[in-house]
């Protein structure tokens, strides 16, 4: 198996933080034996990924549920349940075989449980998956080892949406057919899933224990006697039990990033950077007086040291932003859109632009006033917001910080868009068709968490359309890159970061460098 | 003609005493010379350092230093500019709020206790409602709900700490009212009005002055809570926010957390020294 070489990504984006992970090499031989204990920020409502995308429940799901596919570290997506497939020519008709396979209570895994669940459970209740369930034609089961899936129209993100995380983690028929998925006990109380790992015991409040699966049907795996997850709901109790040795991993959802660079010179522990892309955007209401002009957008984004920001506000994490979309989708990127040449920071130059615009400063030197908002739980929002207001202060543009709760904020700025300019963050979710289009289409205003700016721009709507229905990644990327040449030109959003969050863990936690958004721990290991 | 009643208010004498009594109090000098002190930084740093507040320098989380005295913050900001600014907010909002709750902590103090039994009554139970609210709960929903603001800040505050003084002040002026240079005023013929505000009301201020002084400091440490916990208005610097926004970078500089913590213990301390000592030297009791 190739390990993608993503524990270098840090520093091939220019990020503050370069790390480096040891190497299989040095480790030697995987060891058996131990038990890894895990954070998770609250108690688990469902050990559910299908029904919840909360990141607690989603992080003690996917140990114990597989998908037909596991996303590896880098986007490479690669077999579990399903041990091969084959696709049609016109990229329409998906033909899997299965793994012969036995649930935690040893019953046979068939291919009826991945029919029932993707239809019954994973399209009906799973906010990620139902995406992909809308192009999804039908679901045949022609032999017990054996499942066809015919889509409508070509799209390419499929695959990647039958794994856990999306949504597509197989659930067991004989357990759920006929009940409510989100009352079952399965689902509340005993999970009983395919994984490397069976549920073993649930202590409301402080933790979920999980034991090895000795039927696994990859021989060998897993390496550990257990993991545990353990609730800390205190971000910065997390960083200490880890550096206490309480525990042994943080997922990079819940590892406060202030604490990274703590981890970083230590040692004694590692950070593994996050493969799903996800950018800090300051999404702007076009349809406000002065923000309607795309000059004044583009003068706003030349007003903002987008270098300085990544390295203060966040730390030097990640990377700054060069294009609409997140970086790190080299495909889909627009080689005349390279914001450090269209926008770099000049704030002469915005003035210019400003002037341009007719905005002309008053007796205050104040061009415009804008309020500029962000969810109070976002850690980073603040310094971000106090830093962009001292920058625009040079250009004459006036900033007042208006944080709010998230329960509050967020009906306010995607349903009401009632709001100047705000912080937000996007996950991509692997692919532009899962979690950016959304950003910029018109079908995706008024609702949470979709297109706020009131930008509604149909040669935009028609390129997404097409984007998502070509076939291949070049062709795709062809289409995607017009789209970010108009949206580079528009600038509805301003992307000013790239988000890279890490895991963080012990040293002696070996193995975990595949792992995708939500830990599996099937390769971990403990070096003594 | 009233001032020339001779039994009106502690003759001069006494007073003189008090003042050397207070002058050669070091507690009392030190107290005071750190409360001048802050005075003189929160009207004249701002205007020394204007327009700097928001100033970004190019390093960030710089240790202190000669060019930047206690170091710069995540942002590259001058810590010691945003301490400045941060002094202004908190004697701002402290003596605001002091002055606006011993104004009404007299006034309706004065009312209950020369006003008769069933004002005192109804007054005091009222009283003793805003006693027992858990102030810094009240303040936290308070702002959560109709938003932060300096000026909200200092309302809430003075309206959650005005009962004590109205406590001391009912207190006092019970005791004046019996005294025998009132009945003498009456004997003058002075209105029952006239008596509250010229013969009793001047006499029972000392003790509640002192308590003004500390209810200064723990309009500070109110204020600071609050902005610690993200309650005040991200527009204003405040010691409070720095102390929040310094806890998430104490491992990588300490001086983001330490300097504002001690400006408020400093500030707080030297304003309550500085009320006990008061309070202690204008007590009839500690005469002799």
């Amino acid at each position: 198996m190739v390990f993608p070489m993503l524990s270098r990504i840090g520093c091939a984006l220019g990020a503050g933080l370069c790390l480096t992970l040891p190497t299989h090499a040095q480790d030697g031989p995987p060891v058996s034996g131990g038990t890894a204990i895990f954070a998770v920020g609250s108690d688990p409502a469902t050990i559910n990924r299908n029904i919840s995308t909360s990141t607690a429940d989603g992080l003690v799901s996917c140990v114990v549920y597989e998908g037909l596919v596991e996303v590896r570290a880098g986007g490479v997506i690669a077999p579990l349940l399903a041990s091969e497939w084959t696709v049609s020519d016109d990229n329409l008709v998906y033909e899997f075989t299965l793994r012969q396979a036995n649930w935690h209570d040893g019953q046979p895994f068939t291919s009826a449980d991945v029919k029932y669940t993707l239809e019954e459970v994973s399209a009906k209740f799973s906010s990620t998956f139902s995406i992909t369930a809308a192009v999804i034609s039908s679901i045949e089961a022609p032999a017990p080892d054996k499942i066809v899936v015919t889509l409508d129209q070509p799209y390419d993100p499929f695959l990647m949406s039958l794994n856990c995380t999306q949504g597509g983690a197989i659930l067991p028929k004989h357990l759920f057919e006929g009940t409510d998925p989100a009352t079952n006990p399965v689902s509340t109380q005993a999970p009983v899933g395919t994984g490397a790992f069976r549920f073993a015991e649930w202590r409301r409040g402080e933790y979920v224990k999980f034991e090895r699966n000795p039927d696994y049907w990859d021989a060998g795996k897993p390496y550990l006697d257990g993991v545990i997850a353990q609730v800390l709901p205190q971000s910065s109790s997390r960083t200490q039990a880890l550096m206490a040795g309480e525990i042994d991993y943080v997922a990079s959802q819940i590892m406060p990033s202030s604490d990274y660079r703590m981890l970083a010179d230590n040692p004694n522990f590692a950070l593994i950077p996050s493969p799903v892309p996800s950018i800090d955007v300051m999404v702007v209401n076009t349809t406000r007086p002065g923000l309607d002009d795309a000059k004044v957008r583009q003068a706003l984004m030349m007003a903002t040291d987008r270098d300085y920001l990544l390295a203060t506000a966040y730390q030097g994490a990640g990377a700054a932003a060069t294009m609409p979309f997140t970086n790190r989708m080299p495909w889909a990127a627009d080689a005349d859109t390279d914001y450090t040449k269209l926008y770099p920071y000049d704030p002469d130059r915005a003035i210019a632009l400003l002037d341009q615009a007719g905005l002309m400063p008053d007796a205050d030197g104040t061009r415009l006033r804008v309020a500029l908002g962000y969810l109070s739980d976002d850690q980073d929002g603040p310094l971000v917001a106090t830093a962009i207001k001292s920058m625009w202060s040079k250009v004459g543009v006036d900033v007042t910080i208006a944080p709010g709760e998230r329960a509050a904020m967020v009906p306010k700025i995607f349903v009401d868009n009632d709001y100047d300019l705000a912080l937000v963050s996007y996950s991509s979710g692997g692919d532009p068709a899962l979690g950016l289009a959304r950003m910029w289409v018109s079908s995706a205003a008024g609702r949470c968490c979709g297109n706020p700016t009131g930008y509604s721009n149909p040669e935009v709507d028609q390129l997404f359309d097409q984007a998502q229905q070509a076939a291949g990644q070049q062709a795709r990327g062809a289409i995607y890159a017009k789209v970010q040449h108009i949206l580079g030109r528009d600038l509805p959003t301003l992307t000013l970061h790239e988000r890279i969050l890490s895991s963080g863990l012990t040293a002696r936690l070996k193995g975990m460098e595949h792992e995708y958004y939500l830990p599996t721990f099937r390769e971990a290991w403990l070096q003594d | 003609m009233q001032s020339s009643i001779p039994a009106s208010g502690p003759d001069t004498r006494v007073r003189d005493r008090r003042l050397v009594r207070l002058l050669s109090s070091s507690v009392a000098i030190l107290s005071f010379g750190v409360i001048l002190v802050l005075l003189g930084c929160a009207v004249i740093g701002p205007i020394v350092y204007s327009g700097q507040e928001l100033a970004l320098t190019s390093a960030s989380l710089v240790p202190p230093s000669g060019q930047s005295w206690l170091g710069t913050d995540e942002l590259g900001r001058d810590v010691f500019v945003q301490m400045l600014f941060g002094s202004r907010t908190s004697l701002l909002v402290g003596v605001a709020a002091a002055v606006s709750a011993t104004l009404v902590g007299i006034a309706i103090g004065a009312i209950a206790g020369f006003g008769s039994n069933r004002v005192d009554t109804v007054v005091m139970r009222v009283t003793e409602i805003f006693q027992v609210m858990p102030s810094f709960v009240l303040a936290a929903v308070i702002v959560a709900l109709w938003g932060p603001g300096t000026m909200r800040i200092i309302l809430i505050i003075a309206i959650l700490s005005w009962p004590q003084t109205a406590r001391l002040m009912r207190g006092e002026v019970l005791r004046i009212k019996s005294l025998d240079y009132v009945n003498a005023a009456r004997c003058l013929g002075m209105t029952e009005t006239q008596i509250l505000w010229r013969e009793v009301v001047p006499n029972a201020l000392a003790p509640v002055l002192t308590v003004g002084t500390l209810i200064v400091g723990q309009a500070i440490l109110l204020e600071a809570g609050l902005a610690f916990f993200g309650l005040t208005s991200p527009d204003v610097a405040s010691w409070g926010k720095m102390l929040n926004s310094g806890q998430r970078f104490f491992y990588q500089g300490w001086w983001l957390s330490v300097f504002p913590g001690l400006a408020i213990f400093v500030t707080v301390l030297a304003f309550n020294l500085a009320g006990d000592k008061v309070a202690e030297i204008f007590n009839p009791r500690s005469e002799d």
